[in-house]
């Protein structure tokens, strides 16, 4: 199986920036999509291998 | 990489406020019911026209003086149908210390919902602190070919 991760940083005053890792395709938006959930979403950005297509065939549980 | 965020944390769980509280030894006050606006943060301004507030969770002064934060009024945190709203003394708008314990406050809470999604999801959670006190979080997910 592949691994794929989503790297958060929680800073010291409250704000969190995070990346997700290893995902190819829209897939990745899902994936995170449960951290929008913490609060107002300041930046949301799409990345290179956004566009790309998935390879992979991901779990995904609600 | 393929997704990149920045979200500016807010309350809008009460069971995870009351846990990120906790974390920084906060005593507080909370109504059964943590979105109903039932416990009073009572103020020091009744002398000049100014009523307690309602709110569902309170930190009171004493508690606030005794981590250090010289408060007006204490912290309320009141439910206004999606999230928590502030509710402090003007005076502590600006002050340092209020603004350091509201960001650890952010954080604890930040970190506490993020564990609990993230177990929800079958994640495994790696973690550390960097020296300027950020917690790093490393969600790892599997996926099948």
């Amino acid at each position: 199986m592949d691994q794929y991760e989503i790297r958060v940083t929680v800073s010291k005053d409250g704000k969190i920036t995070s990346e997700v890792r290893g995902v190819e395709g829209p897939q990745c938006h899902e994936l995170s999509a449960f951290l929008n959930q913490l609060g107002k979403v300041e930046v949301d950005l799409q990345t290179p291998d956004y566009r790309k297509q998935p390879r992979q065939g991901l779990i995904i549980r609600r | 990489m393929s997704k990149y965020k920045e979200i500016q944390t807010e309350f809008r769980d009460g069971a995870m406020l009351l846990k990120a509280l906790s974390d920084l030894g906060l005593k507080f006050e909370a109504a059964a019911n943590l979105r109903s606006n039932e416990t009073v943060l009572k103020t020091d301004w009744a002398s000049r026209g100014e009523t307690d507030h309602m709110a569902a969770v309170v930190v009171s002064r004493a508690t606030l003086r005794e981590a250090g934060v010289y408060s007006y009024g204490g912290l309320g945190f009141a439910w206004n149908g999606e999230s928590y709203d502030l509710i402090q003394d003007s005076h502590n708008e600006g002050d340092v210390k209020t603004g350091e314990l509201l960001g650890r406050l952010r954080q604890r809470y930040a970190y506490h919902v993020i564990q609990t999604q993230a177990h929800a999801r079958g994640l495994t959670v790696r973690e550390s602190r960097s020296v300027n006190g950020d917690i790093e979080l490393v969600l790892v997910g599997y996926n099948r070919r």
